[in-house]
């Protein structure tokens, strides 16, 4: 399997696994590859700072760890770093937290980022959801970034791959019809009864990417949840590794 | 044996039922106790919509009798219908458990007849109980209500749904009620929930259970799976504690 959702650091609320953690997890559940970015890069004044720990976190694991960085479209000199996270550091992907960072999907720096992206044909990650809000530390609730807003963000950057993480059952639906033909989404919340035969059915099974939230889920979560659809073989794979890998050209 | 101590039904129909029994099937489960909120899920149920779901409830277990275990739905809002199902589904029907949701917090003295008619029958009353930072519904209990009912009635088996949503709280503020279990269903599959429990409380006072259809089978039995438990503890949670409270 390939996992599309994964993140190596600190979370500000509780103790996470390290990178140890990770592939030791992925060894047990036959995950043979992930997409990791940093998770101390969401509460970083300068993700850049997160992004350059990462690299060098994951150094001795390049063959299993695909590296993704995260950027403050928002925060001055981003390009450079962008820059930077691709030539040095060999990342493959942008991820994006518009609701942590606080700017919106069509602010002008938003839609530079898309433009860049485009044209150095890299995916771009939109984490919608990452906490439940029920959970959250009371001082400040995270909200859902809006569907509508990852929509019009996918249907402006047309040549842009865009990848909407952690969206819960029901809100593929609420992008406007038909899904944009550059939007994919992962597995990682994606959760109800006959989730995945569901949104096979609805949605396409080329839309579908395997991803976990580790280390803020466990990764088994997800793995049993594939393994458990009631898909077929074909279905499974494409989810399970084949779409990330077309995805990344690889 | 596997059972799910925490599923919803939505109707009683066949499709429904077929389908909510392939999808355990796939996950290994072998029984599931089953609620239903009536049709519409409303936060204070009439007495009919009560009648209703007591009505769907048994009808699925009737029809399914070696796979379903039979919540019975009760409010204090209408506590003459609630002891009247009490009488007709669990004393002489297919249930095997009182269940309160929204319509009053655990603690409300009004449930005390509720109350000792659970304990005259033996069957445990399990308790809807979350901790929102965005808020609780109007008479939503939290795990602090849940506590007040078994520290107030400790003959009675209290049982405490989705761990409150508040794990890291609920497990120190019940750790001192050995008449209060806690089930593990609901939210998000956050690393650590099971061993975090399981800090402050023995692995008899936990049960294994999903939420379905608002959840999946396979993402909330990965909580008590990744926990990395004994095979006896493991199976436990995943259904001994449960079926020993329950006498099934």
């Amino acid at each position: 399997m390939f996992d599309v959702n994964a993140r190596i650091g600190h979370w500000p609320y509780r103790p996470v696994g390290t990178v140890d953690d990770l592939l030791k997890n992925m060894d047990a559940l036959g995950i043979s590859c992930a997409c990791v970015s940093s998770l101390d890069a969401i509460h970083f004044l300068n993700p850049q700072d997160g992004n350059d720990s990462l690299a060098r976190a994951i150094a001795p694991h390049r063959d299993r760890l695909v590296p993704l960085a995260v950027v403050r479209p928002e925060f001055a000199g981003w390009q450079d770093d962008l820059t930077r996270c691709l030539e040095s550091h060999g990342m493959r992907g942008v991820v994006l937290y518009p609701n942590y960072h606080l700017y919106d999907l069509d602010d002008p720096e938003a839609t530079e980022l898309g433009a860049r992206c485009s044209e150095a044909q890299i995916p771009v990650f939109v984490q919608v959801g990452l906490e439940d809000a029920r959970r959250q530390f009371g001082r400040t609730i995270v909200p859902d970034v809006s569907l509508e807003s990852v929509g019009a963000f996918g249907r402006e950057h047309p040549s842009l791959k865009l990848v909407a993480l952690g969206l819960k059952f029901g809100q593929p639906d609420q992008l406007r019809q038909p899904l944009p033909k550059n939007f994919y989404f992962d597995t990682s919340n994606y959760e109800r009864l006959g989730d995945l035969e569901f949104a096979v059915s609805h949605f396409g099974v080329d839309r579908i990417l395997f991803g976990t939230c580790a280390p803020l889920f466990h990764p088994r979560a997800n793995a049993d949840k594939l393994r458990c659809a009631d898909l077929t073989a074909e279905q499974r794979e494409a989810i399970g590794q084949g779409n990330a890998r077309a995805l990344f050209g690889l | 044996m596997i059972i799910d101590c925490h599923v919803h039904i939505l109707n009683a129909e066949d499709e429904h039922l077929s389908e909510v029994l392939r999808a355990a099937d796939r996950s290994g489960i072998d029984k599931m106790c089953i609620c239903s909120l009536g049709r519409q899920w409303v936060e204070f149920p009439s007495a009919l919509q009560l009648e209703e779901a007591a009505a769907d409830v048994r009808a699925a277990c009737e029809r399914h009798p070696d796979r379903f275990i039979g919540f019975t739905y009760v409010s204090a809002d209408h506590l003459d219908t609630s002891l009247r199902l009490i009488d007709s589904e669990i004393a002489s029907g297919p249930s095997r458990i009182v269940k309160l949701w929204i319509s009053q917090f655990a603690d409300d003295t009004r449930l005390t007849p509720i109350i000792e008619r659970a304990i005259a029958l033996d069957v445990p009353v399990m308790a809807h109980a979350w901790m929102k930072a965005t808020g609780n519904m109007t008479k939503e209990s939290t795990y602090r209500h849940v506590a007040n009912l078994a520290a107030r009635h400790p003959r009675l088996k209290v049982w405490m749904a989705h761990y409150a949503g508040r794990w890291e709280e609920a497990a120190r503020v019940v750790r001192s009620l050995p008449n209060l279990c806690l089930d593990t269903s609901g939210g998000e599959p956050e690393d650590g929930i099971v061993a975090c429990l399981l800090r402050h409380l023995p692995p008899e006072r936990l049960f294994f259970g999903s939420d379905v259809p608002g959840r999946s089978f396979s993402v909330q039995m990965s909580k008590v799976l990744s926990a990395g438990l004994s095979k006896e503890h493991q199976s436990m949670i995943l259904g001994e504690n449960v079926r020993r409270w329950l006498h099934v």
